[in-house]
């Protein structure tokens, strides 16, 4: 009688103890399965906010009309007024476009790039840096958009007056058609917490 | 002793249901979790470049037209053509931009670009035909589009006292307005141009009033003379730069086409476009069609349907559009 009841708590113990045991492996399992991004201090939502962010800066500014004169603020000796020939490295360029990117991004502790892509006579895809404030993160977003750039668009001088027109001036961009069109360039803003 | 193992067991069985309790609510949290990063990894289908790359053609279709219609010395058939090449560099360019993005896009235009004429006083004088008549036919039986007059205040009508009524309704002597006359055949407006007529602004102001068959529509739209300066955009439906409703009713009520005419032109001075969507051969207008004296007229392009395609990895965007730009419903 006594050896019976010890056998069905033997039997108990052992079940019970491989329950444990399991239950130990599905706590550990599921605790690694959490977080992909365990060794970033960045989420994947973080990211995405960034890039709806850096988005809405350029629909924004697309609206305002502010990123065309900035992308003529061009300084015909071959760089953007004020920069480096590869670009700003102190933040955006001094111009409306350039200080909404500074108050929207950098005084929020967001680093950010921007590059200019155009085509070329052959069709090639160049790139010329506007803004480089440094080698963007491996959770760097990025948003683009396109703009068209006419023959009579006027290049800006430094204190923001009209200049010549882009078929008489030097410019970065080269002229790819006979008629009143005169290039289409992408803006490419990439965003990384710094 | 029995005590004993009585309080082994219960010890036993309380600390596995506390142990399977951790577990249970580990696993709740963790799933709650990775379920909230799931749901953010995808930033959904990205529709948004789609109409970006649509705006920025139909924008670019418009100033390319807007610009063509400009050059001179040109026929239909170049104007056509350049238009249409035009839109292919952008298409070409654009769609190596989106091949970066791994997408494909393109656009292009559908059929030819309706041919119409271009009627336009670029230099400051009178509003009087290319043969100096105040009473004449600026173009029969069209549509028109980006139809705006630049006027000099100092050059219309002034009423006979401040009462707004008196712009139409003169008390004895009414003065001779300015008037862009645009009559459909049913129904006749006209839109009346005076100066000072507004007893609510203080002076200075150019007045816009807009009378079908002869009676008034909606209230008197008026605005301060900077420089003596006046922008009316009539099929923008806007006098210096404020939208205007009695405007915007008048074409509401317009059946195309219609046929626009100018009164008393000898009454104000400035300078004017528009587009006609007729042919400069089959128009009868008072400008000069040579183009060689003003008012003159010369060959435009009125509008163009364009279609275009966007393909990405979940995004297939298709669709037709047609341009015609500053036309009234525009």
């Amino acid at each position: 009688m006594v050896r019976d009841d010890r056998g069905q708590a033997h039997a108990l113990e052992a079940i019970t103890a491989g329950m444990l045991l399991l239950a130990s492996v599905v706590f550990a399992l599921q605790v690694t399965a959490v977080t992909p991004l365990t060794g970033s201090t960045s989420s994947q939502h973080i990211e995405n906010q960034q890039a709806k962010l850096a988005e809405g800066v350029l629909a924004a500014e697309a609206e305002n009309g502010t990123i065309v004169p900035t992308l003529l603020y061009w300084n015909e000796s071959g760089r953007f007024h004020g920069a480096d020939s590869d670009g700003y490295h102190s933040g955006g360029p001094p111009t409306a476009f350039g200080n909404v990117l500074d108050q929207t991004l950098r005084e929020r502790n967001i680093a950010f790039d921007v590059n200019v892509f155009y085509i070329r006579a052959n069709g090639e895809r160049e790139r010329h840096q506007m803004v480089d404030l440094g080698s963007p993160s491996d959770h760097a977003s990025t948003a683009t958009r396109s703009f068209t750039l006419y023959d009579d668009d006027r290049i800006r001088y430094q204190n923001g007056s009209v200049g010549a027109t882009l078929e008489n001036a030097s410019y970065f961009v080269p002229d790819v058609d006979d008629g009143p069109l005169y290039n289409v360039v992408e803006v490419e803003v990439v965003v990384w917490r710094m | 002793m029995a005590d004993v193992d009585d309080r082994g067991q219960l010890l036993l069985v309380g600390a596995l249901t506390f142990a399977v309790m951790l577990v249970a609510l580990a696993v709740l949290l963790n799933a709650a979790i990775y379920t909230g990063n799931v749901a953010t990894r995808d930033a959904g289908p990205g529709a948004g470049q789609a109409i970006e790359y649509e705006n920025e053609a139909a924008s670019m279709a418009r100033t390319t037209m807007a610009t063509l219609n400009d050059w001179d010395n040109e026929g239909y058939a170049d104007r056509r053509q350049n238009f249409s090449d035009t839109v292919d560099v952008w298409s070409r360019n654009a769609r190596t931009h989106a091949a970066a993005a791994l997408a494909d896009a393109e656009v292009e235009v559908l059929g030819d670009p309706t041919r119409g004429t271009t009627i336009e006083q670029t230099a400051e004088r009178n509003m009087t035909s290319a043969g100096t008549q105040a009473n004449w036919t600026v173009a029969n039986d069209t549509t028109v589009r980006a139809f705006r007059l630049n006027v000099s205040q100092d050059s219309l009508q002034e009423p006979p006292d401040d009462d707004v009524v008196d712009l139409i309704f003169g008390v004895n002597e009414t003065p001779r307005y300015f008037q862009v006359r645009i009559d459909d055949g049913d129904d006749d407006w006209r839109v009346y141009f005076a100066r000072d007529a507004n007893a609510d602004d203080t002076d200075d102001d150019v007045a816009v009033r807009v009378q079908h068959d002869g009676s008034t529509v909606g209230d008197p739209c008026s605005v301060l003379a900077d420089d003596d300066r006046v922008v009316v955009d009539i099929t923008g439906t806007q006098v210096g730069g404020e939208h205007c409703g009695a405007l915007a009713e008048m074409f509401d009520g317009l059946e195309t086409p219609y046929t626009v005419s100018y009164r008393n032109g000898n009454n104000a001075t400035g300078t004017y476009s528009l587009v006609a969507d007729r042919r400069i051969d089959r128009l009868n207008t008072g400008a000069d069609t040579t183009g060689a004296t003003e008012p003159a007229a010369t060959p435009a392009l009125y509008d163009a349907d364009l279609r275009i395609a966007y393909r990405s990895d979940d995004v297939y965007y298709e669709n037709e559009f047609r341009i015609a730009p500053g036309e009234a419903d525009d």
